[in-house]
């Protein structure tokens, strides 16, 4: 069975029976979303019982499993490729289970909840695409497919300036994917004559596998004067940058998640931002070592400036959703640094903080969105304690925040620390200034809490109290929750099963190539 | 010279709607409400199963007025489906309040402009090209003037007439220095000609770009757009934006191959960035233009000019940008014809053809809600839609020789052009975007759902068909590729 085309295409099916349901039957929407959802959720938990993290090292091959070739269009050369490695399995582990914990999140939805359900299917689709992708058409394709439910989903069931702030997401995007168009045909023609996976002759590759490998883009004439590798490797950083998102690329996130409906900003903050890291590591890194080493000081600081700058901007926040925001803002330049420092132990510690990263914030998004259900505002003035009130409630806030400031034994540390330790000896002026910024994260995660869990209940303003966690919301926290202890106690499976495919990949960006 | 029966035999298609347009006419003197939109339909239909039956001879036609080679069939398969969709459109009911008085007039003139555009796409002859172009715009005139009774309509035609009429001037004196140039009026001898005297030569060819850009709707011959495409019913600016602007684009193509084919060579002519700029000129303005629009057939005009700026870079790619023009058209065909009918659909429903007249419409109206998304992001440029495969086979060509070596200063050109693209399409997003914003995200005057029925068969069926293309584009562009390939290399044999 090809199990990841099933994987990627199920929403799909949901998608086809939520549309013909009647308009009378609005309600059952959510539930076949649910159960549409549990479908590639179980497929990659049976996808991570079939995949072998120690495969790279085994086979002398590009470490790819469960491949899935095919010639899609022949005539523009172009296949349908599909396939995981250590790199992709974690994420799109994520992805089916922040989707589903999402689509329960957003029961509540009563405006046009067919849509809505429909929307959020597709876009787990694009999301599994772009993870699974081998072929640059084919992932330029996902990439582009998740864009456009995000923009109805935050312009329809977003906030009061729901429409400013979709319109600003899909212009910063698509602005970075045209980038990347760009440098996807730049790279295309400046590749070998290949032949496609029936045998028929290509002069040129979409092929991520075969360009990673391709001595001709060494030869490639400059543009502009500039190095061709450095021009589309700037492209191509562009492109990821929006999407990471990097300090000064990033004024578009902060806006989503403020106006989107808590079930989005979750799917936004755990899987979307993902991408911008994932596609350095599978595009960028890969195909243009000699530009990544060229490049790395610039991404660094550009990391580091993003962890501090999102940090400063996260403590004065009053808003409790934008903060959330910022922070997730500083926490991605972690990633970015761990990328851009090429050590094995930064580059793993980038992976660890990506996957936890997604956890970890979703379980923020979830937190402020149980807040703001029941009070209808997220000041942080408003709130106090929340954890007298609330007790349950309290416990799981706390362990997110405790968690995403960096909190020994839980899972935001480990990545955190994997940084420092591979960053340290490359760029140690960066990153020592990266660890003030622990001190900061520190700081305005603890006077959050503070502020909302403790002090003197906003007794004029709720009289009545709040009530505590519904089961419904418990079901949603619980499993992030869960992750985030057991990774934090016990990273090393994560680390497993990413650690022989970022050895590889490290070890050909360092030890040169083109 | 082959003999008239050949000749005439190569003629079939056109020979076919003009018997279309007799039968009409004649069946239109017995009976007052007779079947017009059905004979039209019809005759198209027949016209292009003889169009794609026969095997071209590739040799001209008519002591070299006409050439009959891959490229004709192909596009006029193309001019066919814009007619009939435009027939489809405007047919009964195209103003809902009264019933069609004019439909024989309406059909005939559909047919004839059909015509006209595919003389307008074989000419190898300065005489057809006029001939084509003069009665494409004559027929095309009397179509703006169909809705007669509308001020906005009359005052469209009598503006479209004036400015065909200064383009045609134009072109005429750039003709007449080519013919004394060459001393024929065969575009194939004026190219021999051309080279002795480049100059005055490239003066010429601007002088009959303003003939055909004036179809194509390339700045500088632009402004008759905006009022034209305002003030004719819908079904008639979807014929003018996708007919018209195919067969203009089409003739310069092969008016620059045949008679000035050095100004497709690229850095080596010293006219080299004289396509670049008009065609990133005319994307630029088109899409900033766009941006302040509230009449959405004006936003539309002004999006057409932006598309024809893309298409337009096509010509700064040789053999590769001819192809990915044609692509880039078929595609254009799908996405263009299919936001029209969206505005035919829903002036057909009796609501008015403002911006703010399109609120809610997408919450009231799913279907057609979800079918104009389709549209616009396929306008835009973004996968899986049409739009992109077309603007990506443009980018390619204009990329191809990156990274080559040896790549002179034509590649950084390319480059540039590819990049002013992409920022356009971004730019464009923001007013396609507008358009989902109020039809989606905005509350609706009055909240009744529109049953489908409104619209009309017609329309649905329009509506159906571009959905499905503008979609499913990638399943056709893979066996479409060779076909346009063989077409376009013929023109480049020499």
């Amino acid at each position: 069975m090809p199990l990841l085309s099933w994987l990627v295409f199920s929403p799909l099916a949901g998608l086809l029976l939520i549309l013909v349901l009647p308009r009378q039957k609005e309600g059952l929407a959510r539930a076949v979303a649910l159960a549409t959802s549990l479908v590639p959720l179980g497929l990659s938990v049976s996808l991570l019982r079939r995949f072998d993290p120690g495969f790279w090292s085994k086979a002398a091959g590009n470490g790819l499993q469960l491949v899935e070739h095919r010639v899609w269009i022949r005539a523009f050369h172009i296949e349908y490729f599909l396939g995981v490695d250590g790199i992709s399995i974690s994420m799109v582990l994520l992805t089916t289970v922040i989707t589903t914990i999402a689509i329960l999140a957003s029961f509540d939805v009563q405006k046009h909840a067919r849509a809505f359900f429909a929307l959020v299917l597709l876009l787990e689709t694009g999301m599994l695409g772009t993870f699974l992708a081998l072929d640059f058409f084919l992932f330029f394709v996902f990439w582009e497919l998740m864009l456009l439910p995000m923009y109805f989903l935050i312009g329809l069931w977003g906030g009061p300036r729901r429409e400013y702030a979709a319109l600003k997401f899909f212009l910063y995007t698509l602005l970075g994917s045209v980038l990347m168009l760009l440098a996807m045909i730049a790279l295309y023609h400046a590749s070998s004559p290949t032949t496609l996976v029936d045998g028929s002759a290509a002069p040129h590759s979409f092929d991520l596998t075969k360009l990673a490998h391709d001595p001709a883009l060494a030869q490639a004439a400059a543009v502009f004067g500039l190095d061709f590798r450095h021009t589309v490797f700037v492209l191509l950083f562009l492109a990821f940058a929006v999407k990471i998102p990097t300090v000064p690329l990033h004024t578009w996130l902060p806006d989503a998640h403020v106006e989107a409906p808590t079930g989005i900003s979750v799917i936004l903050a755990g899987v979307l931002l993902k991408m911008g890291i994932y596609g350095l590591l599978r595009i960028s890194l890969p195909i243009l070592p000699e530009a990544t080493r060229w490049a790395a000081p610039a991404m660094a600081a550009l990391g580091v400036i993003s962890i501090l700058y999102g940090a400063l901007c996260a403590f004065s926040q009053r808003d409790l959703k934008r903060l959330v925001a910022y922070s997730s803002v500083s926490h991605m330049g972690y990633c970015l640094l761990g990328v851009s420092a090429l050590t094995e132990i930064a580059a793993q510690g980038a992976m660890v903080q990506l996957f936890n990263h997604g956890t970890i914030t979703a379980m923020l998004f979830l937190s402020v969105g149980v807040l703001y259900d029941r009070a209808h505002t997220r000041e942080l003035d408003a709130f106090g304690g929340v954890a007298a009130r609330m007790p349950s409630y309290a416990l799981f806030f706390g362990i997110c925040f405790m968690a995403s400031l960096g909190l020994p034994g839980l899972s935001g540390f480990i990545g955190e620390v994997l940084v420092f330790l591979g960053a340290f000896p490359v760029f140690p002026a960066l990153t020592l200034a990266a660890a003030v910024a622990i001190v900061l994260t520190a700081a305005y995660h603890l006077w959050a809490l503070q502020r909302v869990l403790l002090g003197r209940w906003n007794q004029e303003r709720y009289p009545d109290g709040f009530a505590d966690l519904s089961v419904r919301e418990l079901i949603t926290l619980f499993p992030l929750a869960a992750i985030v202890v057991v990774l934090g106690v016990y990273p090393a499976p994560l680390i497993t099963l990413s650690a022989s495919a970022v050895h590889t990949l490290i070890t050909r960006v360092v030890s040169g190539g083109p | 010279m082959s003999p008239l029966s050949t000749d005439l035999v190569a003629f079939s298609p056109e020979l076919v709607l003009l018997a279309g347009i007799v039968l009409v006419l004649v069946t239109e003197l017995f009976r007052a409400r007779g079947p017009s939109t059905f004979i039209g339909l019809v005759s198209l239909g027949a016209a292009v199963t003889v169009a794609l039956r026969r095997v071209p001879t590739a040799s001209s036609a008519f002591a070299g007025l006409l050439i009959d080679d891959m490229l004709g069939p192909l596009v006029f398969a193309l001019f066919a489906a814009t007619a009939a969709a435009a027939l489809m459109l405007g047919g009964r009911g195209a103003e809902p309040r009264e019933p069609r008085r004019d439909e024989a007039e309406w059909v005939a003139l559909v047919l004839l402009a059909t015509v006209a555009m595919s003389v307008l796409a074989r000419a190898t002859d300065l005489l057809t090209v006029f001939l084509g172009l003069e009665s494409l715009s004559l027929s095309s005139y009397l179509l703006v003037a169909l809705g007669r009774r509308r001020r906005a309509a009359s005052e469209a035609a009598l503006k479209y007439v004036i400015y065909g009429g200064v383009a045609s001037g134009v072109m005429l004196y750039g003709m007449s220095l080519l013919y004394g140039m060459a001393g024929s009026s065969q575009l194939a001898v004026i190219g021999q000609a051309i080279g002795r005297a480049p100059t005055l030569g490239l003066l010429a060819v601007v002088l009959c770009f303003a003939g055909l850009g004036y179809k194509v709707a390339a700045l500088p011959f632009h402004m008759w757009a905006p009022d034209v495409y305002e003030g004719a019913p819908a079904p008639v600016a979807a014929l003018l934006s996708v007919g018209s602007k195919a067969a203009g684009l089409i003739a310069l193509l092969r008016f620059i191959t045949l008679a000035a084919p050095s100004l497709l060579e690229g850095a080596t002519a010293p006219w080299a960035p004289l396509w670049p700029l008009i065609a990133v000129a005319t994307m630029t303005f088109g899409n900033l233009a766009a941006l302040g629009q509230h009449s959405l057939q004006r936003l539309l005009a002004y999006s057409s000019i932006a598309q024809a700026g893309y298409l337009l870079t096509g010509l700064c790619a040789g053999e590769l940008g001819a192809n990915a023009m044609l692509l880039y058209l078929v595609a254009y065909l799908f996405m263009n014809l299919g936001i029209f009918a969206v505005v035919s659909a829903v002036s057909a429903a009796s609501i008015g053809g403002d911006l703010l007249d399109y609120r809610g419409l997408g919450r009231r109206a799913p279907a057609l809600g979800i079918t104009t998304a389709f549209f616009l992001f396929s306008l835009v440029g973004l996968p899986p839609f049409a739009g992109f495969f077309g603007k990506w086979a443009l980018i390619s060509a204009l990329l191809a020789d990156t990274g080559q070596a040896n790549a002179s200063g034509a590649g950084d050109l390319g480059q540039l052009i590819a990049l002013a693209i992409v920022l356009n399409s971004v730019l464009s997003l923001a007013y396609y975007a507008r358009i989902l914003r109020v039809m989606f995200f905005e509350a609706p005057v009055v909240d009744t759902p529109i049953p489908l029925a409104t619209f009309g068969r017609g329309r649905i069926a329009v509506l159906t068909l571009c959905a499905t293309g503008t979609l499913l584009f990638f399943m056709i562009a893979g066996p479409l590729d060779p076909l346009i390939r063989q077409a376009i290399a013929a023109l480049f044999l020499r």
